[in-house]
């Protein structure tokens, strides 16, 4: 049942193998799960993955993973792949996509329920940048309001930045990747960098455009562990509601609607029987 | 009779709790535009439930557990180009979290302050930051997604000058209509004025035919013939009947033949009749004095007698 998509990210600081610190990169993805309920993946929820992949050179995509309860087998994975940072995908009720973004092997884990999601290729997203070009991420200064959310910021520098010299990368920038917080929910866009008068194409220095390129989407934090994918956990979002239990409440709702007509035609019929007039004596008189 | 009426109060009151509770549901399906926003509101109001039967757990953070993990992630001697984090000047706040333009506008905002600043800190770190015209790569979106997304561009953009060019086509028509309207408004009106003016012309010439009837040459050509002089006693018994009156040949048999009206007896003498001696002509059968030629040639005095034909002859 889950969707799972793995991206690990190597940024050993060696110290001694140069003056400044440095970051390593290897790309590595694992996708595992079971094979049948492979085409049940919701499409969007695979474009996404797929995207963010393209996006990301320094990641590796793995195959499904095939099980759900025992997450710790992705630190071993990730281990495995000399990784450091994990983003696993894990898709409920084909509808539902959670993201766990995790710095194996020590931790913190913060898990994330995906919302609204907005693929690359969807055709009103009309930018597009080099594959593998590095990003500026752009972060919300609501981000350093709290410290749950400076810890979802300084994990996402890690994640999301390409570190120089990465194989596949290209050493421009011409993207930026914003994150902002509105509505205590953390939103994702991409946008392309345009330095070209859309018209003449001649190059305007001073006027910078954005067109947006995609995926868009929005994170909704759930938890923070303080370990990877284990150990005490740190927060809680108090104002997170499972979609299921949206999704009950708002059936509830719509029956209600049908119990309503019920009852009040009940209680009208009881209303009526209960201020029946009298029989008039008078009534047949003229008759 | 009060003790029902209390019920009743009663009642009522129960019944708007009762709606208030279940407002939304409850809401015919027609309140709303569209099915989408049916759907989002009614998730809303399903938070809203959720919210009120939650009980709030004593939530404790971690803070110190917190901050120590963000200090061990983040080396600070990590020079910025590694990174390239730009966190924004100002914080983002709207006035309403549920106007997508609003929130795509604050991000776009955000976005572009972060670019901006970003160029100018790769600049100066020393390495490119724009790619040069000649370098080509492999991109994000291939050519053949790009070339659907320009054709759905130029298709978006047909599509509105389309409506565009629909829309001022109905305004032209709508205008065009407009004039029609006026210039058979118009047409009416010149109508009913000439009307006016023969009405006023033929007031006119009644009443100046009573004072005069020296004008009447003058009038000729205005108005029907049938209101002259000759037949104004028939005009005026059938102005009485309201009647049209027939052409004047029509009216000339009728006058001969006998029309309407009782036939018999019409050309009987009466008493009247025989004691008028006016069409008598006195002169008739009687040869004049002095005169020559028949007897009726003295009828019309007024008139020169026929001159002789060798005279007339010779006047030619």
């Amino acid at each position: 049942m889950a969707s799972i998509y793995k991206k690990f990210t190597n940024a050993d600081s060696s110290a001694d193998h140069q003056q400044t610190p440095k970051n390593k990169q290897r790309i590595f993805n694992i996708l595992l799960e079971f094979s049948i309920i492979y085409i049940y993946i919701y499409y969007r929820h695979r474009h996404l993955i797929k995207d963010l992949e393209i996006l990301l050179p320094q990641s590796k995509k793995d195959s499904k993973l095939d099980t759900k309860k025992n997450l710790d087998v992705l630190n071993e994975l990730a281990e495995l792949n000399n990784c450091n940072n994990v983003l696993f995908f894990e898709a409920r009720r084909h509808e539902d996509l959670y993201l766990w973004a995790s710095r194996a092997p020590s931790g913190p884990s913060i898990k994330f329920h995906v919302l609204n999601i907005h693929t690359m290729s969807e055709l009103k997203l009309t930018g597009n940048c080099l594959k593998g070009s590095r990003p500026i991420l752009s972060f919300d200064s609501n981000f350093d309001s709290s410290l749950p959310y400076q810890l979802v910021k300084t994990l996402f520098e890690q994640i999301f930045s390409v570190p120089i010299g990465t194989r596949k990368s290209k050493p421009f920038f011409d993207h930026v990747m914003s994150f902002s917080i509105i509505d205590d929910k953390v939103w994702v866009r991409n946008y392309q960098i345009s330095e070209k008068d859309p018209e003449t194409g001649s190059d305007t220095n001073q006027l910078t455009t954005l067109v947006e390129i995609g995926p868009r989407f929005v994170l909704n934090v759930i938890r923070i562990f303080e370990g990877s994918f284990n150990g005490r956990t740190l927060f809680e979002n108090p104002e997170f509601n499972t979609p299921t239990a949206v999704k009950s409440a708002i059936k509830r709702l719509k029956s209600a609607k049908y119990n309503n007509r019920v009852t009040s035609d009940t209680r009208q019929k009881m209303k009526e029987m209960k201020h029946s007039l009298p029989q008039d004596p008078l009534d047949n008189v003229f008759k | 009779m009060s003790d029902s009426e209390d019920w009743s109060d009663y009642e009522i009151e129960q019944d708007d709790k009762e709606l208030n509770s279940h407002q939304l549901a409850a809401k015919s399906d027609s309140d709303y535009d569209s099915e989408e926003e049916r759907e989002a509101e009614l998730e809303l109001a399903a938070l809203k439930s959720i919210r009120e039967g939650k009980t709030i757990k004593e939530i404790t953070f971690e803070n110190d557990a917190i901050s120590a993990l963000i200090k061990e992630i983040n080396p600070e001697s990590l020079p910025w180009i590694e990174r390239c984090s730009i966190t924004s000047s100002t914080p983002i706040t709207l006035q309403d979290v549920t106007n997508d333009i609003e929130i795509e506008l604050a991000i776009y905002q955000q976005a572009l302050e972060a670019a901006q600043e970003g160029k100018k800190m790769v600049l100066k770190s020393n390495h490119s930051f724009t790619r040069p015209d000649d370098y080509f790569a492999e991109m994000v979106k291939t050519d053949e997604d790009m070339e659907k997304i320009r054709s759905r561009l130029l298709q978006e953009h047909k599509s509105i000058q389309l409506s565009e060019e629909a829309k001022k086509q109905r305004e032209l028509k709508k205008f065009g209509k407009k004039v029609q309207n006026e210039k058979l408004r118009e047409r009416i009106d010149k109508k009913r004025q000439t009307l006016n003016n023969i009405e006023l012309l033929k007031k006119k010439r009644k009443s100046s035919d009573n004072a005069d009837s020296f004008n009447d040459d003058f009038d000729v050509a205005i108005g029907e013939d049938y209101t002259g002089t000759a037949t104004s006693n028939n005009s005026k018994s059938n102005k009485k009947n309201g009647k049209p009156l027939p052409n004047p040949k029509r009216r000339a048999k009728n006058d001969r033949y006998g029309h309407g009206g009782s036939k018999r007896g019409v050309k009987r003498n009466t008493q009247d009749s025989i004691s008028d001696v006016s069409g008598i002509n006195q002169n008739k059968g009687r040869s004049g004095f002095g005169k020559r030629g028949k007897g009726p040639a003295s009828s019309k005095a007024g008139k020169k007698p026929r001159l002789g034909k060798s005279r007339r002859m010779s006047s030619k």
